[in-house]
């Protein structure tokens, strides 16, 4: 039963993360109805920049690293959606999709130049704080990163479904034509949406980076699970993709302990294999 | 005059390839060569399923993959001389194809894509971790196939040179077999389902048919360019199972163009070559492949085949 305690929790941790993964992805679907893989490499960025703060200014700074991060990720994200995903919107066969997978390899390749090709750790300071509650326990990094993660995807929930500026985002990811028929300025509503998402990703990267690996390729699985995940709670669903995400981190992580670790991705996947297969029609369906 | 050039253009580009390593007259680039012959086949046989059939598939190495460690695997842990190996392993990819193409293709969209990358990725995960079967990280000592005494003609596969003329046969029979399914009726239905799907079915075409039809078809091939992989190279690794293999595939054939025998050519020749004489480390190969596929994509979706066929109708002759 303690095991079991233990697993939930470390189910519902990694999957806050997958959760807010999910979220970017979602919200940015909404507008141009791609899959946003850069998102992958977004939230290695954040995790770089996180390794970066504490390496030149200590680990008491790693907090701190949120704000470069909202800033570089927020650029990032207005480039995108000009360069890459506008010009492709309505593009016939899949190159949409096939722009967004480009877009992964050069930021993905971008990083593996700037910073090097190796793995490398990161220390936090929460990393040795050490919380027993009850039977289970847990370092305080995983804590804060479980707590940080539903903040923001709290707030991200404030600003689409309690602000004028979420509605407008509503109304355009809803229908482009009649939002800027009435009035709604689609297109800066759109460079919103992918500040949002691309800020979002960035920070979920900082916040896993000191329970992981950090490397230019780290974000490939993770984002393909965020993927999975939207494809779990419905595309456009802001409470699917955090229910969803924690759906997820849980089945993963029974998966891991009680059948075999070493397949833990391949329960992820073929959680989504069964989904995609037995509800087809319903996913593509809002 | 040039009705004559035009019958002989087939022929010409035999004769080049014939010639080829006699101009180039190095061991390194004999080996580069055929490993962009073994490319080939794969961009063209991901070609019938994403040019013709209009399927974006991101799990076509899992097929490579899977063809080369089963051929690797019969002849190495199981003692198979080279041939039965590779059709037995050609086979059994073939039936997986079959099996995995009969619920997967029912998922529609970039949900396909995404789908396949997860079964390419799971493909791997299971190579890397069967290492009783697999050999874990690398599965090695695949042996080069035996010296053949023909008619007094000594053919010694240790040398380079006899290794690449036989792949380029293949290249040469799979690229005429996927010009020639697609002018058939087949090649006609994958066509239509790409252009339309809806109205295809309205006309009594049965998608899912059509399209596992064309799935197996691709799979098959890429199989089979994998047996070609792994006895050539010796050993594997499960990474060419994966989503880079497949992503690179797939950009070899989004720049060469799709749907054009010249971009099923050209498209794996500029991207194996050009970082090479770029002279640019491994390191930039990622962030390379992702700039050209941006902005074909953005800039000429087409692709460099299909750009150079609507320039004009006389050019287009010449591109097939």
């Amino acid at each position: 039963m303690t095991e079991f305690l233990q697993y939930t929790v470390n189910g519902l941790i990694a999957g806050s993360a997958y959760g807010l993964l999910a979220l970017a992805m979602t919200l940015i679907y909404g507008i141009f109805h791609v899959p946003n893989f850069a998102l992958g490499a977004i939230y290695a960025l954040g995790a770089f920049v996180s390794f970066y703060v504490i390496q030149w200014l200590g680990p008491a700074y790693y907090l701190l690293s949120l704000f470069p991060i909202v800033l570089l990720a927020g650029i990032l994200g207005i480039l995108s959606e000009k360069i890459v995903f506008r010009p492709l919107h309505g593009a016939p066969h899949a190159a949409g999709f096939i722009g967004a997978l480009g877009l992964y390899s050069i930021l993905e390749g971008g990083w593996s130049v700037l910073f090097g090709p190796t793995w490398r750790s990161l220390v936090s300071p929460y990393n040795d704080v050490f919380l027993n509650l009850g039977p289970v326990s847990l370092t305080l990094q995983r804590l804060l990163l479980f707590i940080v993660c539903l903040l923001f995807a709290l707030i991200t929930y404030l600003l689409i479904f309690r602000t004028l500026m979420g509605k407008k985002i509503r109304a355009s990811s809803e229908n482009k034509e009649v939002a800027s028929l009435l009035g709604v300025a689609t297109d800066r509503m759109s460079s919103l949406t992918f500040v949002i998402g691309y800020v979002l990703s960035g920070i979920a990267g900082a916040l896993i980076a000191p329970t992981a690996l950090v490397g230019a390729g780290m974000g490939l699985t993770p984002i393909i699970k965020g993927f999975i995940v939207v494809a779990l709670g419905g595309l456009g669903s802001v409470t699917g993709a955090i229910v969803g995400g924690l759906i997820l981190g849980l089945g993963e992580n029974y998966g891991a302990a009680y059948i075999s670790s070493m397949y833990k991705d391949i329960f992820s996947f073929g959680i989504f294999l069964l989904v995609l297969l037995l509800m087809p029609q319903g996913l593509y369906k809002r | 005059m040039e009705r004559t050039l035009l019958a002989l253009r087939y022929p010409l580009l035999g004769l080049l390839v014939l010639l080829l390593p006699f101009l180039i007259r190095s061991n390194y680039w004999i080996y580069m060569f055929t490993l962009v012959g073994i490319y080939i086949i794969l961009a063209g046989s991901l070609d019938l399923i994403y040019g013709y059939t209009g399927l974006a598939s991101l799990g076509h190495g899992a097929f490579f993959g899977i063809g080369a460690y089963a051929c690797g695997i019969l002849q190495v842990k199981l003692g198979y001389s080279i041939i039965p190996a590779i059709v037995l392993g050609t086979l059994f990819t073939c039936a997986f194809s079959a099996l995995s193409g009969w619920p997967m293709l029912r998922i529609k969209g970039p949900y396909f894509a995404l789908g396949t990358l997860a079964m390419g990725s799971m493909v791997t995960i299971v190579i890397h971790n069967w290492d009783s079967l697999t050999g874990g990280v690398s599965l090695s000592g695949i042996p080069l196939p035996p010296t053949i005494e023909f008619l007094g003609l000594r053919i010694d596969f240790s040398e380079k040179l006899p290794y690449y003329y036989l792949v380029y046969f293949f290249v040469f029979l799979s690229l005429f077999l996927i010009r020639r399914l697609n002018r058939s009726r087949l090649g006609r239905a994958f066509q239509a389902i790409r252009e339309n799907g809806d109205l295809a079915e309205a006309l009594g075409i049965n998608i899912l048919r059509y399209k596992l039809i064309s799935f197996v078809i691709a799979s098959t091939m890429a199989a089979f360019a994998g047996g070609l992989y792994a006895n050539y190279m010796g050993s594997i690794e499960p990474e060419i199972a994966g989503g880079h293999m497949s992503f690179n595939l797939l950009v070899m054939i989004v720049v060469g163009g799709a749907r054009t025998l010249t971009g099923e050519i050209v498209g794996p020749l500029l991207l194996w070559f050009l970082p090479e004489f770029l002279e640019a480390a491994v390191v930039y190969r990622p962030l390379f492949y992702g700039l050209v596929l941006l902005i074909v994509i953005i800039l000429v979706p087409a692709g460099i085949g299909g750009k150079f066929r609507s320039l004009s109708p006389r050019l287009a002759k010449w591109i097939p």
